[in-house]
């Protein structure tokens, strides 16, 4: 039956504000809140009771700037609380707060085991809030090959982590009813984790490093993360800056700790670390095999053998890291919950089966806690001829090395993000003189940042120098005056990982330089007449351009070239113009067929010769004039809707569609003369998934048809990829 | 199947506030004046385009609050950086959008129903397209109304004329109208229609009455189906 209009004000307020995804994802919110807050009144975790809050009493009754030398040297257990200054520091407003509930009601010591509990709910809190807004962020990487023009299911993302995170046994009972406190360095470790995702090298170290002296057992994590740094694409700023933090951070925190030495003696007296590391199977031999490090010296070696990996690809290796650690070892109940932003960052892309098997493995981890915590319950599950106990710590065992063997699986087989990531990319820009070639290579250089980009130069593959009496027989648009198969077996060296030497040609003085050490580098953008000439070349690349412009248009900025940069007169620059008319259309233009894009730039309106050459010589900026406009034209099975959509959409650049022509090619006309750099990072945001793991932290975006170029560029090259799907994996070595 | 786009399908405020924060804080850091007086000068830019041009689309153009907005200041006119200005709010407006999420469902349910799907709404015609191209609504409708296209807008009933013309349809309860405020619900008024107020992201109840409120378009759906079954 139907709502009638008479009830609608008593309707709308029994429905409330909140959508029925909004009012489910509310209920699951509260129940999760409402189960920590009953487990908060009516379980005192013995932990608290007996270690942590006699230790912030003693605190409280003496206040001392070394708490932890103060109740060591009351004789008193080491035991107590063998955290790091930020542990002490980050709980103590919500103690000190229930320790005034204590005076004033009369509670003897309940209010400040509330108000310490009330830290961990406000933690625990923020963590989830953490998680959601990471995890949000994060869509682009983990969205698969579907349209990334759709908005962001930031509803699903709520969803997942109230079930996966809010709702998990494993918070619930290592927070509430355990006790531990490792959902401190948790959330600092995510926090920094996110500031990794988003390029923030200072926060990304600082949390990090307050992580370590909130609990120093999280300096297991150092290393990695630090490897990662090191070797994954974000760009050499982000590693000196995230080194200096790291560094400063450390220097910092030592000097606080060594105003409190006392904190030293109990983290160095927790045995928890020492019984962890002492754990091992012994061989016949009598020696140990130590599990701990085994797993750490795995973990790192994997790591070193998959470099460079993405950022999703760091979350699944140290999540299968931690889980193996936690599954083989005795470490604590607690150290499960570090695996968690790891494993919740990768499960989002997990399969409902696998997601269940992790919950399942958290579940039975709990389990077994409980067990063996309280002996008459481990009795009784024993007391049958089934050892119930052994069953379940097999099956811990047995899920903790499946979900570690799952999560390095699908870093490596599955992510194209670590495909992308781990293997150079090649790409090769061929076109006629004053195309734009070294236009467009700089702005596709540009997002990846300095130092991660080789340009190999067709004109460092002449074969003659200038003054050569070749050139009287032959153009440079000849492919027998260039060294071709030279410029293929370069790019086989640089694919395999090998550096390259190479002339420079010098176009002022028309001779080559010495030779030139070039290194592998991530991207290498061979950019030439004769670029996609050569078949062994064009297999080579992961993406083919070729770039041509508006014939007028491309005379006249030659003649502006030749002659203001390149010291060559009038004359001369129209002789060689004519000179190479019939090589162009024998030599250059067939590559055109061959390439994946093709950019032209041509005015909008048809001119006249005369009118291009005052456009060009009065023009500001060609790359932003409104009389002309980018022509794309791309292989035919790329799909340029979500290009096309995108671009009108969130630029609100005009883009005409034309028909697919007999060859099967789509062709788009661009007007992206306005395009501003931030409205290229949006596109950029809207229609890139993995490819967007392959740009450094603080990527260039251009204006005007630049920037259009670059989002098209490595759109196509994202399609591609993921068209290719019989592409290895990557060259591990 | 009518609706309304802004604070029905996406939530505005979301995508507005952000957006125009930023637009002036760019405002405020060119002209070198102080974030609040510019949201002040705003206020009343905005409020005087549209007490001049009353109820048109032109009404709502940001291009025009933020031109109206640098005169008010004194700085001279500067279409230039009203325009830089419109591209900022737009931009960021634009990129914040997300759709409800029960729309992919609702509208698969009213379409395997075969009943046809339009689209009124009061504002300028491209950057309406350009919102339903966001968020891949572009091929939704069968009709698409602006105000821009109209004399008025839908409180004066021209919108919903002139979707009645599009659609070679006569007035009547069989048209529902989904939408988030009182203009929505006019369509009673000037088309006979049957009307459904949104209420996830509006607060206010509108007048006049509606004669259905759902709280989302899940909500919708779970009243069409329990109507159609």
């Amino acid at each position: 039956m139907a709502d009638g209009a008479d009830g609608t004000p008593a309707l709308a307020g029994r429905l409330g504000r909140a959508g029925l995804q909004g009012r489910l994802d509310r209920g699951l919110f509260l129940t999760g809140l409402a189960l920590r807050i009953a487990l908060i009144l009516t379980i005192t975790p013995p932990v608290q009771e007996a270690l942590f809050m006699p230790f912030f009493d003693a605190f409280l009754a003496a206040p001392s700037l070394d708490p932890w030398r103060a109740w060591l040297d009351a004789g008193r257990s080491a035991q107590a609380f063998p955290y790091g200054v930020v542990m002490f520091v980050l709980h103590l407003p919500f103690v000190l707060v229930g320790h005034g509930i204590d005076l004033v009601a009369g509670l003897d010591g309940r209010g400040m085991q509330l108000g310490f509990a009330g830290s961990l709910l406000a933690m625990d809190l923020l963590l989830l809030r953490t998680l959601r807004r990471w995890i949000g962020e994060m869509r682009t990487v983990e969205r698969g090959f579907e349209s990334y023009l759709a908005p962001p299911a930031q509803p699903a993302v709520a969803r997942y982590l109230l079930i996966f995170y809010w709702l998990s046994p494993l918070v619930l009972y290592v927070t509430y009813v355990h006790g531990q406190v490792d959902i401190l360095p948790t959330l600092l470790l995510t926090i920094a984790l996110r500031a990794l995702s988003a390029g923030n090298a200072g926060l990304a170290g600082m949390a990090l490093i307050a992580a370590i002296f909130a609990k120093a057992s999280v300096i297991v994590m150092l290393p990695f993360l630090a490897f990662y740094v090191a070797t994954a694409p974000l760009g050499g700023r982000f590693l000196k800056d995230w080194s200096f933090v790291v560094v400063a951070f450390t220097g910092i925190f030592l000097g606080i700790t060594a105003l409190a030495p006392g904190q030293i003696a109990m983290v160095a007296s927790n045995t928890e670390l020492a019984e962890t590391l002492r754990f091992g199977f012994t061989l016949p031999t009598g020696l140990t095999v130590l599990v701990f490090p085994l797993i750490l010296f795995v973990g790192l070696a994997t790591m070193m053998f998959l470099a460079p990996i993405d950022r999703s690809g760091l979350f699944k290796l140290m999540g299968a890291v931690i889980i193996g650690l936690v599954a083989v070892s005795s470490a604590s109940i607690g150290w499960y919950l570090w695996a968690l932003p790891f494993v919740v960052a990768a499960a989002i892309g997990f399969s409902p089966r696998l997601r269940a098997v992790i919950m399942a493995f958290w579940g039975l981890a709990v389990a077994l806690d409980v067990l063996t915590r309280y002996p008459e319950l481990a009795a009784l599950a024993e007391t049958g001829a089934v050892p119930i106990l052994s069953g379940i710590q097999t099956l811990v065992f047995g899920l903790g090395l499946l979900i570690a063997t799952r999560l390095i699986w699908h870093l490596t087989s599955s992510a194209l993000s670590y495909r992308i990531v781990n293997r150079p990319i090649f790409v090769g820009i061929a076109g006629d003189s004053g195309s734009g070639k070294d236009t467009l290579t700089l702005a596709l250089a540009a997002l990846v940042g300095p130092g991660r980009a080789s340009i190999l130069l067709g004109d460092d593959y002449h074969a003659y120098a200038r003054d050569a009496k070749m050139w009287r027989a032959l153009t440079h648009l000849d492919p027998r005056a260039n060294h071709l198969s030279r410029l293929f077996t370069d790019i086989r060296a640089l694919a395999a990982r090998k550096p390259i030497y190479m002339h420079h040609y010098d176009h002022a003085t028309g001779t080559f330089t010495p030779p030139r050490r070039i290194r592998p580098r991530s991207l290498t953008i061979v950019n030439g007449l004769h670029a996609l000439y050569a078949p062994s070349a064009r297999a080579a690349y992961d993406l083919k351009v070729f770039l041509s412009m508006d014939e007028g248009l491309r005379r006249a900025l030659k003649i502006r070239r030749d002659t203001t940069e390149r010291g060559k007169s009038l004359e001369a620059t129209l002789a060689a113009i004519d000179a190479r008319v019939a090589d162009g259309e024998a030599h250059i233009a067939p590559q055109a067929d061959k390439a994946d894009i093709l950019f032209s730039l041509c005015p909008v309106a048809e001119m006249t010769p005369d009118a291009l050459a005052r456009l060009v010589a009065e023009s500001p900026d060609l790359n932003r004039d409104h009389r002309l406009c980018l022509r794309v034209t791309t292989r035919g099975d790329i799909d340029l809707d979500a290009l096309r959509n995108a671009f009108q959409a969130f630029a609100g650049v005009a883009v005409t569609t034309h028909e697919a022509g007999p060859d099967g090619r789509l062709h788009l006309d661009v007007h992206g003369d306005a395009l501003t750099p931030e409205e290229v990072r949006i596109l950029m945001e809207r229609l890139l998934g993995p490819m967007a793991e392959f740009f450094c932290t603080q990527p260039e975006y251009h204006f005007g048809q630049q920037g259009a170029m670059q989002v098209i560029s490595y759109a196509v090259l994202e399609q591609i990829l993921a068209l290719d799907a019989t592409a290895p994996p990557g060259d591990l070595q | 199947m009518v609706f309304d786009l802004d604070n029905t399908l996406y939530a505005y405020e979301p995508c507005h506030r952000p957006a125009l924060t930023r637009a002036l804080a760019s405002a405020a850091e060119y002209f070198s004046i102080p974030m609040t007086e510019i949201r002040t000068l705003h206020d009343r830019a905005r409020a005087d385009v549209k007490a001049r041009l009353g109820e048109r689309a032109s009404a709502h153009s940001r291009i025009l609050y933020f031109l109206t907005m640098i005169e008010m200041s004194g700085r001279g006119t500067h279409p230039q950086v009203a325009l830089e200005l419109e591209q900022l709010y737009w931009a960021e407006y634009l990129a914040r959008m997300e759709l409800d999420p029960g729309v992919p469902a609702l509208f698969n349910a009213i379409k395997a129903h075969r009943i046809p799907l339009a689209l009124v709404t009061d504002l300028t015609t491209a950057i309406q397209y350009r919102k339903l191209t966001a968020l891949s609504l572009h091929e939704a409708f069968d009709a698409i109304v602006t105000s821009e296209e109209c004399a008025g807008e839908k409180r004066s009933g021209t919108s919903y004329a002139r979707l009645l013309e599009k659609m070679d349809i006569a007035p009547g309860p069989g048209i529902w109208m989904v939408g988030d405020s009182g203009s929505d619900m006019h369509a009673r008024t000037h088309m006979d229609a049957t009307t459904v107020f949104v209420s996830h992201y509006e607060q206010t109840t509108p007048d006049p009455a509606p004669d259905h409120v759902v709280s989302d378009m899940a909500g919708l759906e779970a009243l069409l189906k329990r109507i159609l079954t």
